[in-house]
C-alpha cells in the first residue's frame, strides 16, 4: 500500500471537481434543489397535517439519502472520467493498485459526504428550521451504514460499466436511484406495498431511515435494527468489491484498451 | 547483456474465438537495447504490447520483468516501467504539469515536482505547463505523453507507435527525444512504429511478427538484406558490350536501359565489382548504391 499513488488519485479528482461543471452541479446544485422543493412541500404537508416531526423526518431522510449518493457518485464518476478521458489505459498501466485505487475512491466519497452532510445541515437548519442533530450520537452508525451502502452501489454500478462498457453507463445511473424507494427514504416500511417488502428489508439504508423516523418522532425501535444494518452494509461491500474485481478481470480478458 | 524482460511461449486467444491472435511468441529485451516490434496490421504487435503491460490477460505463456514473474508482481514492476502512446489520452481539465504530478503520484513518489520540472525541460514544456491536456495538439501531447513515460526514471519504456499521425518534423524532434533518453537515461526500449525509416532510426533490434507468430529477429540492416541486394546504378561511358558478356558469364542480376545500368550484387561485393570493371576497360560517368532498406523487407513479408 503507498500513500503517494491513493493520494495521486485523489489529487486529480480534487482538481476536476472544481473545473467541472457537472461535479459541482452534481454536488451542489441537485441535492439543494431537492431540499428546496420536498422541504417546501414538507413544510405544506406539515401545517395541512399538524405532524410536529414530519418536517424533521423528511429533510434528515434527504440528507441521509443524498449522503449516501456520494460515494455512488465519486466511485462512478471516478472510474467514469478515466474511461471519458480515454485514460484507463493509462492509469491501469502504472504502479497503481486496484486495492489504492479503490480506497482512493472511497475516501473521496466519504470526505464529500462530510463535506455534504455539513453544508446541507446548515441550509435546512437555515431555510427550515430543522437540526440533523437531533439524532444525536446515532448520526455515527448512521454515516457508517450509508457509507458502506453508498460504496456497494457504487462498485455494482461500476462493475456493470468497467465489464459492458459506456453502452450500460445510462442502465447503470438508473439501477442506483431504484434504490432510493426502495430503501424507505420518504416514506416509513409500514408503508410500502407488501410485494417489496422482502427487498426492503434486506437493504441495509432501510434501518437507518427506520431508525432515524423513530428517534426523531421519539418512538421506540427494535436496538439490533443498527447491528443489522452495519451487518448488511459489511456483507453488500464485501460482495460488490468481489464483483468488481470479478468484472475487471473479465473486462482485462478482453483489454482494457476498449474502455 | 542481462535480459531485462522476458516473454515466453505467450499465447492470446480472444473469448469467443477459435483462433489465437498471438501464437507461441518469445523475445527478450536486454539492457540498454532498443528493441522495435514489426508486423502488419493483425499480426499481434498491441495485443502482445498490453499483455506485456498487464491490460490484457494472457491465455498462456509467461511473462517476466528483472527476474521476476509479471502476473505476481505487477504493482513493483510498474514502478520501473513507462509507456507512451497517442492512441490514448490524459485527464483533458488537468494542465500539462498537473497531468505530469498524477502520474508521478501513481509511479509511487512521494514529491514528483523536481522530475517533473526536469521532464518539463528536457521535453520543451515550459510554454505549455500551464495549458489544459484538453487543448494540446496533436505533437504536444505526444511530447507529454513521452515526459510521464520517462518521468519515473523507468528501466524500460514502452512505445506504442509514439509518432502515429505526427507531422514529420515533429515526428523527427520525437525520434530525436527518444534516441537522447536512451542515451541519457540508458533506458531500455520498446517500441513500435509503422514507419520503417523511424525504426532503422531508432532501433537496435528487430522481432518482426505475422498472423499472431514471431517471423524474425535480427537488427534491421541483417532483415534487410535477407529479401534484397543492393543495387549498383551506373552510367557507362565505355565498354558496355563488355559488361554485357561480363554479366552473363558471372550471372548477374542486370537491368540495361541505354548507358543506364542497374546491377544486383551482395553489399560485400560491391568493392569487387568495381575493380573488376575497371580491370575490364568499362568506364562509367556516374556511381550510385541503394542499399536494400527495412521497407522492403517489409513490403516483402507484408506479400507472403
Amino acid at each position: 500500500m503507498n500513500i503517494y499513488r491513493i493520494w495521486g488519485v485523489m489529487f486529480r479528482h480534487l482538481i476536476v471537481n472544481f473545473r467541472n461543471l457537472l461535479r459541482v452541479t452534481d454536488m451542489l446544485y441537485w441535492p439543494f434543489f431537492d431540499f428546496l422543493i420536498w422541504g417546501l412541500v414538507g413544510r405544506w404537508m406539515q401545517s395541512d397535517s399538524g405532524s410536529g416531526s414530519f418536517m424533521a423526518q423528511l429533510c434528515i431522510a434527504l440528507i441521509l439519502w443524498h449522503m449516501t449518493m456520494r460515494p455512488v457518485m465519486e466511485i462512478c464518476f471516478g472510474i467514469m472520467e478515466e474511461i471519458w478521458n480515454h485514460n484507463v489505459f493509462n492509469v491501469s498501466v502504472t504502479s497503481l493498485k486496484l486495492s489504492e485505487w479503490i480506497i482512493a475512491l472511497v475516501l473521496l466519497g466519504i470526505i464529500k459526504a462530510s463535506i455534504m452532510l455539513f453544508i446541507s445541515s446548515l441550509f435546512v437548519w437555515l431555510v427550515f428550521g430543522v437540526n440533523i442533530f437531533i439524532v444525536g450520537w446515532y448520526l455515527i452508525p448512521f454515516f457508517i451504514i450509508l457509507m458502506t451502502s453508498g460504496c456497494s452501489i457504487g462498485f455494482l454500478v461500476i462493475s456493470l460499466i468497467v465489464r459492458w462498457g459506456k453502452m450500460v453507463e445510462n442502465l447503470a445511473w438508473t439501477l442506483s436511484w431504484l434504490f432510493a424507494p426502495l430503501s424507505a427514504v420518504y416514506v416509513p416500511l409500514s408503508v410500502l406495498p407488501a410485494s417489496v417488502g422482502t427487498i426492503v428489508r434486506l437493504l441495509p439504508m432501510t434501518y437507518v431511515f427506520e431508525t432515524m423516523r423513530a428517534v426523531v418522532s421519539g418512538h421506540p425501535f427494535p436496538s439490533y435494527y443498527l447491528w443489522l444494518g452495519l451487518g448488511l452494509g459489511i456483507f453488500y461491500l464485501s460482495l460488490s468489491l468481489m464483483l468488481f474485481v470479478f468484472m475487471l478481470n473479465k473486462s482485462r480478458a478482453r483489454g482494457l484498451a476498449r474502455l | 547483456m542481462p535480459s531485462l524482460l522476458t516473454v515466453e511461449h505467450l499465447i492470446k486467444i480472444f473469448p469467443g474465438s477459435a483462433k489465437p491472435s498471438v501464437n507461441d511468441i518469445s523475445f527478450s529485451l536486454n539492457e540498454g537495447e532498443v528493441l522495435g516490434i514489426l508486423g502488419p496490421n493483425g499480426a499481434g504487435k498491441t495485443t502482445t504490447i498490453q499483455m506485456i503491460l498487464g491490460t490484457l490477460t494472457v491465455t498462456s505463456g509467461s511473462i517476466s520483468y528483472f527476474g521476476k514473474n509479471f502476473s505476481r508482481h505487477r504493482s513493483e514492476i510498474l514502478k520501473h516501467v513507462g509507456f507512451a502512446t497517442t492512441y490514448v489520452r490524459l485527464p483533458e481539465l488537468l494542465t500539462v504539469e498537473e497531468n505530469l504530478k498524477f502520474f508521478g503520484y501513481l509511479s509511487g513518489l512521494s514529491n514528483p515536482q523536481p522530475q517533473v520540472n526536469e521532464m518539463i525541460d528536457m521535453f520543451n514544456l515550459k510554454h505549455i505547463k500551464n495549458e489544459k491536456a484538453g487543448s494540446l495538439s496533436t505533437g504536444q501531447l505526444a511530447r507529454v505523453m513521452l515526459a510521464k513515460a520517462f518521468l519515473a526514471r523507468p528501466r524500460i519504456v514502452i512505445l506504442d507507435e509514439p509518432t502515429a499521425s505526427l507531422d514529420p518534423d515533429i515526428s523527427h524532434s520525437i525520434r530525436h527525444l527518444i534516441v537522447h533518453m536512451k542515451q541519457e537515461y540508458k533506458t531500455s526500449i520498446v517500441f513500435t512504429s509503422h514507419n520503417m525509416e523511424e525504426v532503422t532510426e531508432v532501433c537496435d533490434r528487430v522481432i518482426v511478427f505475422k498472423q499472431g507468430q514471431l517471423i524474425a529477429d535480427g537488427t534491421p540492416a541483417h532483415l534487410a538484406s535477407t529479401v534484397s541486394k543492393a543495387k549498383v546504378q551506373l552510367v557507362i561511358t565505355q565498354g558496355i558490350e563488355t559488361l554485357r558478356s561480363f554479366a552473363q558469364q558471372k550471372h548477374l542480376v542486370i537491368t540495361f536501359k541505354d548507358r543506364f545500368i542497374e546491377i544486383e550484387v551482395e553489399e560485400s561485393e560491391i568493392a569487387q565489382l568495381l575493380t573488376q570493371l575497371a580491370s575490364l576497360g568499362i568506364h562509367y560517368s556516374h556511381i550510385s548504391i541503394e542499399k536494400p532498406t527495412l521497407e522492403d523487407y517489409f513490403l516483402r513479408i507484408a506479400q507472403i
